[in-house]
């Protein structure tokens, strides 16, 4: 747990080093301002994020890891549920090992049940924002 | 030579998704093994069981939950995709 925490504080302070030559950095933010004023201040990543370029570059920093996160939820899930057949599988006879392996897949479900509805409520307040953003 | 099929180019964050998809297909390729070996286990369970009844009940389960297991895994990727095909992408 606390590696894992780590390794993403590594590899987010990774990804706003600002870019060498050697890696062709992606631009975080630069648009202009909806009031009319200087355009937003720009920044580039060494590690691609998934910026647009345009906006707050903070905002933009923030809506390239949702949509990273967006991205893999059926990956993860369906590896979830993948593992969790080996763990059926493997039950040989013993009546817990299979509890274990439906618990598992019910949680599965329950997840992908949970990010449907965040999903849905997500697109009902900002219509369309903030997935594609 | 074929060099490139588990060699995802790593450019962005997005491209982390690559290597848990390549995983994922290693993981599906484990698991008919790993079925196939369950019931030739279940198989010596029911050679073995020398006629008793709830030997060969036990040995039959363990058919079963491989075979059910085995099917739960390779049907997840369509599953998943059916409940939630177009979202997040």
């Amino acid at each position: 747990m606390r590696k894992t925490f780590v390794a993403f504080f590594c590899l987010f302070f990774l990804s706003i080093v600002p870019a060498t030559p050697a890696f062709a950095g992606k631009v975080c933010g630069g648009g202009p301002q909806p009031n009319g004023g200087d355009p937003y201040p720009s920044t580039t990543t060494a590690i691609d994020l998934g910026c647009t370029g345009k906006g707050n570059p903070i905002m933009d920093m923030l809506f390239g890891v949702i949509r990273f996160l967006a991205a893999g939820v059926g990956i993860v899930i369906i590896g979830s549920t993948i593992f969790a057949g080996v763990q059926y599988a493997t039950a040989r006879d013993s009546p817990e090992a299979v509890q274990k392996a439906k618990g598992r897949i019910i949680s599965n479900l329950m997840a992908l049940l949970l990010y449907i509805f965040g999903y849905a409520l997500l697109n009902f307040l900002i219509p369309g924002g903030f997935f594609n953003g | 030579m074929v060099n490139n099929v588990c060699n995802p180019q790593i450019q962005g964050l997005n491209d982390i998704w690559l290597i848990v998809l390549a995983v994922t297909e290693m993981l599906l390729q484990l698991v008919a093994l790993i079925a196939i070996i369950m019931v030739i286990y279940g198989g010596v369970q029911m050679l073995t069981s020398q006629g008793q009844p709830d030997g060969i009940a036990k040995a039959r389960t363990t058919i079963i939950n491989a075979l059910i297991g085995m099917t739960i895994s390779i049907a997840a990727a369509a599953i998943i995709t059916f409940l939630a095909g177009n979202i997040g992408r």
